[in-house]
């Protein structure tokens, strides 16, 4: 979800740390591996908050550098999901980058559904929401990244196209 | 229908990308993630437990008595000299309703 393998590491450190002191409070009305992403989820919500209102405040002191820079995705960070098979890695890199752009709870829900692979009731568990109220996000989040896909299919395929001209 | 062909073409396009990373949950963590976990957990401070000596404790008690009852005297004898005297007003207890029902 951070999309940092650092950023990722230090944030299941901080899960271990935190379900190690309040285990205690665990009050058993989810299983033990719900309430884990919950707070794992939580956490990961918490840094790309941060890290948003950061690159809010970077991106006025930068304003004048970003100008005539490329819009997405050519701006965003490489990011390689080791988890990924070698044979999907571009697409992979081309959905995370689009992903990064999407609301976060659209993320966690994407994230949770399809590279998690939990079933939807645990994900509406886990984001405390109800099942339709996943099942909508989890839409939302698609139709926006068919959006934000499309014109990287366009892009591709006009490349392609010179290239073979050339 | 070669427009409708491109367009299937960029639905299928997209679907795969969608699911490209289907199944990343598999992944492992890398080798010293253990390590540098353990190497955290160790240099958390410990958290300890104050506990006051019982001297102490006793020093404390025997000083909140001694301020208690040297209020208690100071209020006492400036009450006999003509002092201002504790004045104590009775709430008139009809303004109460003392009654109290419970709703189960």
């Amino acid at each position: 979800m951070v999309q940092d393998a650092a950023f990722a590491e230090d944030i299941s450190q901080e899960v271990f740390v935190t379900v190690f002191k309040s285990v205690a409070g665990f009050s058993g009305k989810s299983s033990l591996s719900t309430w884990i992403y919950r707070i794992t989820v939580n956490k990961c919500i918490d840094h790309l908050r941060s890290r948003k209102r950061q690159n809010n405040v970077s991106f006025f002191s930068s304003f004048r550098q970003r100008e005539g820079a490329e819009t997405w995705p050519d701006t965003q960070a490489d990011f390689e999901h080791p988890g990924v098979v070698a044979e999907r890695k571009e697409m992979a890199g081309i959905l995370f980058r689009a992903l990064d752009t999407l609301p976060e709870n659209q993320k966690a829900v994407f994230v949770l559904s399809q590279i998690e692979e939990l079933p939807q009731r645990e994900i509406a568990e886990i984001l405390n929401v109800s099942v339709k109220a996943m099942e909508s996000l989890l839409q939302r989040a698609k139709a926006n990244l068919r959006v934000k896909l499309a014109p990287v299919y366009e892009r591709r395929k006009q490349d392609k196209h010179t290239s073979n001209n050339e | 229908m070669l427009i409708l062909k491109g367009i299937m073409k960029q639905e299928q396009w997209i679907e795969e990308v969608m699911n490209s990373a289907a199944g990343a949950r598999r992944a492992e963590p890398p080798a010293n993630f253990t390590e540098a976990f353990m190497l955290r957990i160790n240099g958390m401070p410990e958290k300890q437990a104050t506990i006051i000596p019982l001297k102490w404790a006793v020093a404390a008690a025997i000083v909140m008595v001694t301020l208690n009852v040297a209020v208690l005297t100071a209020y006492s004898t400036n009450a006999m000299h003509g002092g201002n005297s504790p004045h104590v007003t009775t709430a008139n207890t009809d303004d109460y309703n003392t009654e109290v029902v419970y709703k189960y």
